[in-house]
């Protein structure tokens, strides 16, 4: 007697709409998680592009009156990038270097802006408003946590 | 455009001219910026050239002794790509509480006459309550008091544009 007389009767039946329901969402899903990972290199490229372009500023890029950016300053900013595009999901809409010496990060939203600015003097700044309202303004220490803290609230006043 | 004429202004000269100590609430000051911090019709509060770390005060020409491209002038030419804005004494930041609140400056401007350029002014500080003759702001007030300014410093502001803005 053929084998395929004796396979199971779940193998000839129709797959059940819950199943193949399941099955589209796992695929639309894992298509909509690749694009949005292939999106946040894209932008991380990009960032790192805009911060690659403030690093290489002249020494007397404001008539002498301010430093460029120095080692510390372009290190922790090349970190900040990385968790503020990759875990913040937040891309700086510029990077400016900073007339104190250093680098400065510029997130708008419409009226609303958040910055930070990572100084030569190894201070770090943070800072959200729009244009009218007192600036909320604050230092935090120089680590992942603090900086992670930072990028959030001001994640969190842009997007309202 | 500015083009940097030739020779200095007469009116730049100090000659044996004394610092004016008063100033009036609606009496100009001109400061230098650069078209890189311009974003999206505003100027970004980290190009306003205050507290620039190579020089310790904030440097600003009074508009009584002087005209807005006398804060541009150099023999050497380094302040070729830089504009020039204006906002009145009444309008610098003050006081300035930063973080904690209760760690609050004042802020006002002081001639100080060079004798190259007789309208040299700056911006001085003072924590609140205290008699000292100038404090450093932190950091934290001196980013704010550039932001409160940079909530001023729109377009119609600018009296020279800086080169590529």
């Amino acid at each position: 007697m053929p084998v395929a007389c004796h396979a199971p009767a779940a193998l000839h039946a129709p797959l059940a709409a819950s199943t193949y329901a399941e099955e589209v969402r796992r695929v639309y899903n894992s298509a909509r998680e690749a694009e949005r990972t292939r999106l946040t290199w894209a932008e991380l490229i990009e960032a790192r592009l805009k911060l690659a372009a403030v690093e290489e500023i002249d020494a007397d890029w404001n008539g002498g009156d301010s430093e460029a950016p120095n080692l510390t300053s372009r290190q922790r900013a090349r970190r900040l990038v990385e968790l503020a595009v990759r875990d913040a999901h937040l891309m700086p809409s510029a990077v400016l270097p900073s007339v104190e010496g250093g680098i400065a990060f510029v997130f708008k939203e419409g009226l609303r802006q958040g910055s930070i600015e990572i100084l030569n003097s190894g201070e770090l700044v943070a800072a959200y408003f729009d244009n009218f309202s007192e600036p909320t303004v604050w230092e935090f220490a120089p680590n992942d946590a603090s900086t992670t803290t930072a990028l959030e609230r001001i994640r969190v006043f842009v997007s309202r | 455009m500015y083009s940097c004429p030739g020779e200095r202004p007469e009116r730049m000269f100090q000659r044996s001219r004394p610092p004016v100590a008063s100033f009036s609430a609606d009496e100009h000051l001109y400061i230098r910026y650069l078209a890189v911090s311009w974003i999206d019709g505003r100027l970004s509060h980290t190009g306003i050239n205050a507290f620039p770390n190579k020089v310790e005060q904030t440097s600003v020409n009074r508009g009584s002794f002087s005209e807005p491209e006398d804060v541009l002038f150099s023999e050497d030419g380094k302040y070729a790509k830089h504009g020039v804005l204006r906002f009145q004494v009444s309008e610098i930041p003050s006081p300035v509480a930063g973080e904690p609140s209760s760690l609050v400056f004042e802020f006002w401007p002081k001639h100080v006459p060079l004798e190259l350029n007789y309208s040299h002014s700056e911006i001085w500080s003072r924590r609140s309550g205290l008699t000292s003759e100038y404090d450093k702001p932190p950091a934290s007030v001196r980013t704010k008091f550039r932001i409160m300014l940079s909530q001023i410093l729109t377009a119609d502001r600018i009296c020279i544009c800086a080169c590529g803005h």
